[in-house]
């Protein structure tokens, strides 16, 4: 999943300068009032530290999107 | 005297003075310490425990009234209301637990009427005012009462005296109806209250206490208490894999955790209907 949504890239960008590289963000939600965030590296306690950071960038809520979410569902 | 108790002691002499009430009773830890106090001040003909009924309150909770209820001989009483069918209330604007509680006091109102009760009480603590409620807003309409707000009783408090009593509720966490957890703008219905009971219920199994489901339409978010964040995250495949079972086409694990009203954060988005 991509996206083309300016808040996530800023997001993604303020992620890598804080030395979390190749994290994704994507907003979620019925008014894309969620950022995503795929880190699969990254310890979560570092992504909670940068989720107000996160926030202000326009989203409303900041999230872990676990790896299971790309799963194929039978 | 400590303080705490010369507000019970308030609480006890006002009860005495509605000479007869009738609770709104969830069998949370707010409302089970009135009720408690409520048959002890009054006995079981001057009192009755009213819990409404509908697809926004879990069986847990209903299953913790009535045992509540029973255990302590307090008269217990289930009535249905209809606010799922009030599109005012599924609409799910920031207003939606005025069209609820309007519904819930009506039908207290008719109870108490017909049982010739004096006076409709609530659960309301002295530390509520400090969240958006605007369910408080259709109790006043109704003459709703809140004696242990009117105490200056806080939830601090409430749990320490409920200790005291020996209620199984002292430490039981808030648990505020399932339409709660519908984003706001987000019509609520039968069907994401289900989702949401069923979510919590499969987070509950893996020994989590204190969380919330929110519904996002195709997304679960799961706030978990600062004590549990880490065990959250630790555990976010797992409940991924299990809640989209449930629908869900992702579910995720908010980074900040539990905030009391959380949902209150997104009024601006409603109101804008932008970001």
């Amino acid at each position: 999943m991509t996206t083309n949504d300016e808040r996530a890239v800023r997001a993604e960008a303020l992620l890598g300068r804080h030395g979390i590289a190749g994290a994704r963000v994507v907003p979620l939600g019925a008014y894309g009032e969620i950022a995503a965030i795929r880190a699969p590296a990254a310890d979560p306690a570092d992504l909670a530290r940068l989720a107000p950071e996160i926030r202000a960038l326009g989203f409303r809520y900041v999230a872990l999107d676990p790896p299971a979410n790309d799963e194929v569902t039978p | 005297m400590p303080v705490a108790a010369a507000k019970e002691e308030r609480l006890r002499a006002q009860l005495r003075d509605f000479r007869s009430v009738c609770v709104g009773f969830s069998g949370g830890v707010d409302s089970s310490f009135l009720a408690r106090v409520a048959v002890d001040e009054l006995g079981p003909d001057r009192m009755l425990a009213v819990t409404g009924v509908s697809p926004s309150v879990s069986a847990a909770q209903l299953s913790d009234a009535r045992t509540f209820a029973a255990a302590y001989g307090i008269p217990h009483l289930e009535v249905d209301t209809g606010e799922m069918a009030d599109p005012r209330y599924s609409r799910n604007a920031p207003d939606r637990c005025f069209y609820c509680k309007s519904e819930l006091w009506n039908r207290l109102g008719d109870v108490a009427r017909v049982r010739g009760l004096a006076v409709l009480v609530d659960g309301a603590n002295a530390d509520d005012a400090s969240d958006y409620r605007p369910g408080t807003r259709a109790g006043q309409a109704f003459g709703v009462r809140s004696p242990l707000a009117e105490a200056g009783l806080t939830k601090a408090e409430i749990r320490a005296l409920s200790r005291a009593l020996g209620l199984p509720t002292w430490d039981r966490p808030a648990a505020p109806c399932l339409a709660s957890r519908v984003v706001y703008g987000l019509s609520v219905t039968p069907g994401r209250l289900r989702q949401i009971e069923l979510a919590e219920e499969i987070i509950r199994s893996h020994g989590f206490v204190e969380f919330r489901v929110r519904h996002h339409g195709s997304v679960a978010r799961i706030e978990f208490s600062p004590a549990e964040l880490n065990a959250g995250f630790a555990s976010a495949d797992d409940l991924a894999r299990e809640l989209r079972g449930l629908g869900f086409e992702r579910v995720v694990i908010d980074l900040e955790g539990y905030r009391r009203g959380a949902l209150n954060e997104g009024l601006a988005v409603v109101a804008t209907g932008e970001l």
